[in-house]
Parts: structure tokens; C-alpha cells; sequence
């Protein structure tokens, strides 16, 4: 297991040092330049070359690279003009609502996505089954922000059972403070993933019903609900663990459709904004914080695999 | 400031379809909304008696933040929002410019200086104060100008507004000759106009308070008030880094002692990194009229979408409406006759100060020989229908553009040959017009393309053969400008003109936007990507930034000696007249092809009364009152 932890680690590490290059680079690569995108049309020669030596971005790449790696191993993820903020101090404050919104949905939906799952796989070709299915392709197919304004119109336009946005604010508690304005949001969020877990679960349970540990338990005598809860429950949730290692990302990345439509001032939102104003700081340090997320999303998801399924370590 | 086109893109790629839907769905069920009704007369004001107190809660434009608070802004932090709709509501510049309404002119009353006194032949311009307070008892004075201009003078590369051989560049020298009174001495006689309009407005007093280099000193310690280039500004140097310093410490605005001295009608109850900012009357306001309401609330947006949700729920007092959902109206008429945010919101429409274009590079190797002539501008601009993209693609919210003037509002700067045509000056749209034109000069189709056959009628440098067939990089991510684009292309098409359109997107087009020097790499035919907005930091519609040889944001390097000293005459005639001959010159000469000039409506609470948007993004607040 160590080993297998070590090969994954320095995988990990290669991961992120390519990506932090070429993130850099691309940055380069912007319309005019970087401080170009920074100042805007308006900016003249003199600010122009007074920004572009005051940001180093007169010096060698290699040099840039070093002094920028420099500083994020100090957590110091840059500074945005645009918005008068430092990086680190955006992502602080934005992250936990994201976490909360995502973690909430997320959890519903596995509520909801999991046991319903199973039991479509178990109740398969019933009418349920068909119902719950019909359910989750509508979630699939339904792009969110349709979804999400169509629970605004209903629940906040027509009827006013629940306010159209989360409390804009820039702290979580004053989220959490309000949950009813919480529901729409996590609502939206949830019904996107239940298609998601649940699915899969159906899928997952199906295969492990026909394995021959299930023939063996049922053999041996044992129920029905042993053999789903007791055996088939815990290796079908195999696929849901990588899915849920791979979702990581999100939980920094933000879901960027909810946050926009629901108003909700949490990563997502800040990285859409970002890229509409070039907001080249916030935009790399976001890059490289989901970066991060994703490979160690990857790498939990490899070790919540390997213990699960040890025939995985090897 | 530039302006462009962009809206939210969310709104126009993500959620266009969905709108639609949604729109329907709103539509057929609006009367069970807190806006209450979908058709209401759209400006019946709120009319009840006024009474005092109550919170305005205003929507911010979507992605619009209020990012910084020191009025000495940097080009990095700069917008016209941040400066115009937030630090001129607690810091006033020496010169307001604006009113609760249309009016773009200079606004004495409300600034804390009077109107400044020119003479020397225009070669000494004194500034009188009036005596107001700062918060901290301070008297807004002479020392509190001289202040800002030895920073201007020590920290030119850190201020937004900063051009070579403009202010302080110009000012030979100033002193406080009283302890009210403020004289400068300029290099050069100037414009009392221009001076005023685009000089002084750059200028705001300083309290001494902020000449400090560490919390709680002593105030004019900082010593930047008394500094001079003998020691190289290092004084006012040490006082600019720590102000900057703390204007990053954008979480404490709201408790800082620094940024809680202020000498406008408002000052900063509560402020989050997040956009939302509540500000409260200044009780030691020293201007008139007093606020009557308790607080102005300004709330973020993410995307016109929410913004209209919010105003469709009820949550916000005053927001714009989002173009997408404004219904139809001809163009003759501001507001249209059905409200689409319901009953309980009056409309207003608001004029942002600036104009529309595409620039034509003339440098091009290969165009620009055909750009320099001006019936090829005519031409080009005869071809473009403003009266019909108004209607067809902002639905009535737009009106013709022909000059470096905005037509609307009506100001003193409008000249009359921009008003020919019903706006669209001196050359209103034909095709036949352009077509002719064209053949005048040596050109005839072949192949339905306009081919010159004649070189010494095409002009100098057009070679026999050129085809009059370019490129055009337009901003994509707006349906109307898109919209525009392909009817410019198809209406230049039956002129014989092949007009092929690249969409990019704006920021795409703003990095291919520096001015370059003849060349191959110089190869951008015309870019089409949004405008430019009278609306500081200078307030007079010069052309010194967009036309002038060489100037910074001239990218299509536009050189006409005229144009240069017809621009030079409005820095150093004070006439009306000398503008007048810029403006009409510049309408006449097309350095840019002048295209439709859009407006918004914003809705209003009906408890709020005498809410107007100026047309320079200023907010006036104190004039809004609560009616019962």
C-alpha cells in the first residue's frame, strides 16, 4: 500500500508542475498580452510598459515561473486589481459557501440517488423503475440553469415560497443564516447529481447481483435484505466513491451555472467572472487550486478504490 | 473611459434560450408577482408626499464591483463605477460634473470649489474654496488641492488619469495664495472650457487627515503637502505607498479612520469584498441638498438574468432593465408603453455618455491606401443603417451617431451637423449614395465586388484591381451587435463592398487594438468592438485620446494635420466656436465610421421619487426621497 501511495504521489506532483506551466504560459498567450487584458483599451504606452515591468512580465519565463511557484508555496496565489483583493483572501471567502452549496447538494442527492438506486436495480423493470428512470434522463438531459430558472419562475417569481438568490454575502454564516434561501440552489444542485448517483448505483447493484458471492451468500442462507445491505450495498458503492473522489474539483471549482443563476457569490461565480473580465491573477490561482483539487480528488479516489477492492494496490 | 458592448455573456450564451422560455412563463403569470401587472404605465412617478428616512436598495450591473475607495486610482483599479457611483459620493472631486438628471455640464453648486477664475490670458487659473467641512472638522481648502497635486506630481505613472504633457505635466507651477484660494500657472494659455472640463475635473482635495504615513499619526504629518522635487517627491512617495496600502485593506473601508473622513453627501456604513456597499448621509455635509433617505444599499449582480429576477420579486429598488426584456417601442418615444417589471416600478431611461464605432486601420499595408480616402469613409458610412439596427436590433432603444458627440443628451457640445438627417449627420445611409460614389471615383463592379479600374481617380496609393473587400474583427457574445454586423455586411454588398466578418471576442479585439506602425504584422482591416465614454476623466468631448496622431487609443492610427490642430485649438481657444469646428470636422471627416448608439431604461420603485440616471454614470442620491 505504501508503495502504491508513493507512485501516486509523485504522479500527483509531475501533474501539477506541468499544468502550473502551461497555465502560466497560456497567460501569456492573452490578446495583447497580460497587462494589456489587465488595463484595457484605454491603457497607454507609458502604463503599459510601467505594468508590464511593476508585474515582471519583462523577465524570462523560467524566472517568472520560479518567483510565481515561489510565491504560492508561501500561499500566495497573487493579487487582483480588478476586484482589490488578494487571491488567497477571495478564495477564503468565497470557498466555504461553496463548499456549503456543494456539499449540500451533494448529500441530498446521495440521499435520494442512492437508496432509489438500489432500489431500481432490485425492482428492476417495474414500473418504478421506469419512472425513477424517466426522472434521471430528464435530470441528465436538463441543462441546470434551465432547471434552475425554471425553480426561480415557480418558487420565487410566481409563487414566493422561497427568495430567488442566497444572501449576497461575504460571510457563511449569513448564508447558513438563511436557509430557506439555501433551498433553490441546493435543490437545482442535487437534482443534477441524483441523476448521477443514482444511475450508477442502479448499474452498480445489477452487476454485483449476478456475482457469485451473492449465489454463495444466498446459498448460505442468508435474506434478501443481508444480501442487498449486507454484501451487494458495499461493493456497489465502489463506482460512487471514484465518482465522489472525481467530484472534488467541483467542491473548489464551484458549480459555475448555480452560482450565476442563483446569484450566489461562491468560486464558481468568481472564476466566470474572472475569465469575462481577464482577470488573469484570480484566474490563475483558481487554475491551479482546482488543479490541486483535482489530483487529489484522483488520488482519494485511487485509495478509496485500493481499500475497497485491494486487488487494485498491485 | 472606453465603454464596449458586452453584457453579461451568461445571459446571451447560456441562458438565451432559457430567457426566452422563462420570459413566457413570467409573462403569462405576471400578475401573480410582487411587480404586479405586466402593462403599466411605464412613468408614473412616485407622486405621494415626500417623507424622510428609508433604505434604496440599487442593483448593481451585473459583474459591476465598487472595488476602491482611494480616489488617486491607479488604471488598474479604475472604472467609471468605482470612481463615479462610489468615491465621488464620499470624496467630492473639485469639480462635480452632472446633476439628478441629463445635464453633463460642469456643476458649481455642488463641488466644493467655486467656479475657477482664468486670466494671464488663460495662463492663471485661480481656484477659490467654499469653506466646506471634512467629516473630521477639517476645512476643505487650499492645502487639501495642493496636497493631490504634489501627488500628482510625484506619482503620475499611479494615476488612472495620467497623460504626457497634460496635468501636472502642464502646470508650471502652483502655490496657496490664501488659505482658500489655490493659483496655478500653466505653460501655455488654455481653454477656460477645456481646462475646466478636462484638467481640473482630474483634480480632487485631499484631506489632511489622509497626509499620513502610518495609522493614527498626526494629520499632515506625511509631509506630502509641503514636499517638492528637491528631495524627488520621496514625502508625498512615502504617503502614496501607505494610502495605497490601505486602500487594499478593502475588508476595513467601512471602519477605517483614514477613508471615514469624508467631505461628500454620503460615507460608508458597511462594505464586503463581495460588491455589497451601504452608505449613510454624511451629517457633516457641508453641500446642499441634504440627503433625506437613511441609506443606499448597492447589491451585486451576477447576470442580467438574476438582476431581472430580483426586480420581477421585488428585492431591489432600482436596477436596469435587461435589453432582452424590454419590449418593442419605436424610436421616436424614450420609454415604452408597457412596463415589463410590473406595476409597482416607473421607468427611466439612462443616456450613457459616448459613442459607437469602427475603426478603420490605416496603416493597413494593403488598405489603408483605400481607408485615407475620405469619399471610401463616406462611403462606408453611407452604408451603414442606424435608423433600421435601432429598430430592428435594440428594439427602439437606440438612436443615430454621427460624430464624436453624443447627440444625446442635448448638450452645448452637439454640433449641427450632427444633428442633420435626423442624426445621422452629414452622411444618412444610401446605398445607392455610397454606390455612386464609389463609381465617381474609378471603381465598378466586377463580380459584384467594387474593383478599382481607375487608379488616378481611386487616389493616391490605391493600385488598379484593389477590390474593395476587407476584413471586419467584430466583439462576439451580443446578439444585436452581431445582429448590426451582418446587416452592415449584407447592405454593403449591394453597394458592391465584400465585408467579411470575424467574430472574436472583446477581449480578443482589445489586444489587437494598440495603435501599430506600417507593416506586414499591421494587418486588421477594421475593428468593431464597442465605443468610448465622455464620462472622466475628462468631461468635455475632445478629441485628444481617439483622433489625434499618435495618440494611445487612435488604433487605427488615424493622422490628419487639420484634425491635430482643430484638437489643439480646443485646449487653447475658450470659444465655443473652436469646439464646434473640431466636432463638425470630425463628423465630416469620419477618422472612424459611426455607428447606432444604444440606451437603457432602469426601473424605479414607485415609493422612490426623483430617481434620474445621468448620462455620466454619477449617482445623486441625496435628491431621492420616499413619498408616503
Amino acid at each position: 500500500m505504501i508503495g502504491f501511495l508513493i507512485r501516486r504521489i509523485g504522479q500527483a506532483l509531475i501533474v501539477l508542475v506541468i499544468v502550473t506551466i502551461i497555465v502560466l504560459a497560456l497567460v501569456h498567450l492573452f490578446p495583447g498580452g497580460p497587462v494589456k487584458a489587465l488595463l484595457g483599451p484605454r491603457a497607454t504606452p507609458q502604463q503599459l510598459a510601467y505594468y508590464t515591468q511593476l508585474y515582471g512580465f519583462d523577465k524570462p519565463f523560467y524566472e517568472q515561473y520560479i518567483k510565481w511557484v515561489g510565491q504560492m508555496l508561501q500561499g500566495n496565489l497573487g493579487y487582483s486589481d480588478k476586484l482589490n483583493q488578494s487571491v488567497t483572501s477571495l478564495i477564503g471567502q468565497d470557498l466555504p459557501k461553496t463548499i456549503v452549496l456543494v456539499l449540500l447538494g451533494t448529500i441530498v442527492s446521495l440521499l435520494l440517488g442512492i437508496p432509489l438506486g438500489v432500489y431500481q436495480a432490485v425492482r428492476r423493470y417495474s414500473i418504478g423503475d421506469y419512472v425513477l428512470t424517466g426522472i434521471s434522463f430528464l435530470g441528465y438531459a436538463t441543462p441546470t440553469f434551465f432547471f434552475g430558472l425554471l425553480l426561480v419562475d415557480w418558487f420565487a417569481v410566481r409563487t414566493h415560497i422561497f427568495p430567488p438568490f442566497a444572501p449576497n454575502s461575504s460571510s457563511v454564516l449569513t448564508i447558513l443564516g438563511d436557509p430557506r434561501a439555501l433551498v433553490l440552489p441546493v435543490v437545482a444542485y442535487a437534482f443534477l447529481l441524483f441523476a448521477l448517483w443514482s444511475r450508477y448505483m442502479r448499474s452498480s447493484v445489477m452487476d454485483n447481483l449476478v456475482q457469485d458471492y451473492v449465489r454463495t451468500a444466498r446459498a448460505k442462507g442468508a435474506s434478501e435484505r443481508q444480501v442487498i445491505w449486507g454484501h451487494v450495498f458495499r461493493n456497489s458503492l465502489v463506482s460512487i466513491v471514484t465518482l465522489l473522489g472525481l467530484s472534488l474539483p467541483t467542491l473548489v471549482a464551484g458549480a459555475i451555472f448555480i452560482e450565476v443563476v442563483f446569484n450566489y457569490p461562491g468560486m464558481g461565480l468568481a472564476f466566470y467572472n474572472a475569465a469575462e473580465q481577464v482577470d488573469y491573477q484570480v484566474l490563475l490561482g483558481f487554475t491551479v487550486l482546482a488543479t490541486a483539487a483535482t489530483v487529489v480528488g484522483n488520488l482519494l479516489a485511487d485509495i478509496g478504490y485500493a481499500m475497497l477492492d485491494p486487488r487494485v494496490r498491485y | 473611459m472606453f465603454r464596449n458592448r458586452r453584457r453579461t455573456r451568461f445571459a446571451r450564451v447560456a441562458v438565451a434560450g432559457a430567457a426566452a422560455l422563462l420570459a413566457v412563463g413570467i409573462a403569462a403569470c405576471s400578475s401573480s408577482s410582487s411587480g404586479g401587472g405586466s402593462s403599466s404605465s411605464p412613468t408614473t412617478a412616485a407622486s405621494g408626499a415626500k417623507t424622510t428616512g428609508g433604505t434604496v436598495t440599487f442593483g448593481l450591473k451585473p459583474q459591476v464591483t465598487l472595488s476602491y475607495i482611494f480616489p488617486f486610482t491607479s488604471i488598474a483599479n479604475v472604472s467609471s463605477y468605482t470612481v463615479n457611483q462610489f468615491q465621488w459620493l464620499m470624496y467630492r472631486p473639485l469639480y462635480m460634473f452632472g446633476n439628478n438628471g441629463q445635464s453633463i455640464t460642469v456643476n458649481y453648486p455642488l463641488s466644493p470649489a467655486s467656479a475657477p477664475v482664468y486670466s494671464d490670458g488663460g495662463k492663471t487659473v485661480t481656484i477659490n474654496f467654499k469653506g466646506w467641512k471634512w467629516s473630521n472638522g477639517e476645512t476643505v481648502d487650499a492645502n487639501d488641492l495642493i496636497f493631490w497635486l504634489n501627488m500628482m506630481k510625484a506619482q503620475k505613472a499611479n494615476y488612472y488619469g495620467y497623460a504626457p504633457g497634460l496635468a501636472p505635466d502642464n502646470i508650471t507651477s502652483y502655490s496657496a495664495t490664501g488659505p482658500e484660494q489655490v493659483t496655478l500657472h500653466l505653460n501655455q494659455s488654455y481653454s477656460a472650457l477645456w481646462f475646466t472640463y478636462n484638467q481640473l475635473a482630474e483634480f480632487t482635495p485631499m484631506p489632511m487627515a489622509w497626509d499620513v504615513s502610518s495609522v493614527g499619526a498626526k494629520a499632515g504629518s506625511g509631509g506630502c503637502t509641503t514636499d517638492s522635487a528637491a528631495d524627488k517627491w520621496a514625502k508625498c512617495t512615502a504617503v502614496y505607498n501607505f494610502l495605497a496600502a490601505q486602500a487594499k485593506l478593502a475588508a476595513s473601508y467601512a471602519s477605517s479612520p483614514i477613508w471615514g473622513v469624508t467631505d461628500g453627501p454620503w460615507k460608508l456604513s458597511s462594505y464586503n469584498t463581495n460588491g455589497n456597499v451601504t452608505m449613510v448621509p454624511s451629517p457633516t455635509y457641508s453641500g446642499s441638498p441634504k440627503p433625506t433617505i437613511s441609506a443606499l444599499k448597492m447589491v451585486p449582480f451576477t447576470s442580467d438574468a438574476a438582476e431581472y429576477t430580483a426586480l420581477k420579486t421585488g428585492q431591489i429598488d432600482i436596477a436596469q432593465i435587461p435589453p432582452e426584456d424590454l419590449p418593442t417601442k419605436p424610436e421616436s418615444v424614450a420609454l415604452p408603453t408597457t412596463n415589463p417589471v410590473g406595476s409597482s416600478y416607473y421607468l427611466t431611461p439612462f443616456y450613457s455618455y459616448g459613442i459607437y464605432y469602427m475603426q478603420p486601420n490605416f496603416n493597413n499595408p494593403t488598405f489603408g491606401a483605400v481607408f485615407k480616402q475620405l469619399y471610401v469613409r463616406q462611403a462606408l458610412q453611407e452604408l451603414v443603417d442606424q435608423q433600421g439596427d435601432g429598430t430592428a436590433f435594440w428594439h427602439g432603444y437606440a438612436y443615430p451617431e454621427s460624430g464624436p458627440v453624443p447627440t444625446k443628451p442635448a448638450s452645448q457640445w452637439v454640433p449641427a451637423a450632427e444633428t442633420e438627417n435626423n442624426g445621422e449627420g452629414p452622411y444618412p445611409f444610401s446605398v445607392a449614395n455610397a454606390k455612386a460614389l464609389l463609381t465617381s471615383h474609378g471603381w465598378s463592379e466586377v463580380n459584384g465586388v467594387m474593383t478599382c479600374q481607375t487608379p488616378a481617380k481611386c487616389g493616391t496609393g490605391i493600385k488598379q484591381g484593389q477590390q474593395l473587400a476587407f476584413s471586419a474583427y467584430y466583439a462576439t457574445g451580443q446578439q444585436d451587435a452581431t445582429d448590426q454586423a451582418q446587416n452592415y455586411k449584407s447592405d454593403a454588398a449591394q453597394a458592391g463592398v465584400k465585408v467579411t466578418l470575424i467574430g472574436q471576442s472583446f477581449n480578443t479585439i482589445v489586444g489587437e487594438s494598440t495603435p501599430c506602425a506600417p507593416g506586414p504584422k499591421c494587418n486588421w482591416d477594421v475593428l468593431w468592438y464597442g465605443g468610448w465614454g465622455y464620462n472622466g476623466p475628462g468631461f468635455e468631448p475632445t478629441g485628444e485620446s481617439l483622433f489625434a496622431t499618435g495618440s494611445g487609443s487612435n488604433s487605427g492610427s488615424y493622422s490628419d494635420p487639420t484634425m491635430d490642430k482643430l484638437i489643439n485649438e480646443t485646449h487653447t481657444n475658450s470659444s465655443l466656436s473652436a469646439f464646434t469646428q473640431y466636432a463638425t470636422y470630425a463628423s465630416e471627416q469620419l477618422p472612424y465610421i459611426w455607428t447606432t448608439n444604444e440606451y437603457s431604461i432602469y426601473a424605479v420603485t414607485n415609493k422612490l421619487a426623483n430617481v434620474q440616471m445621468n448620462p455620466l454614470y454619477t449617482l445623486f442620491p441625496e435628491y431621492w426621497y420616499f413619498t408616503k
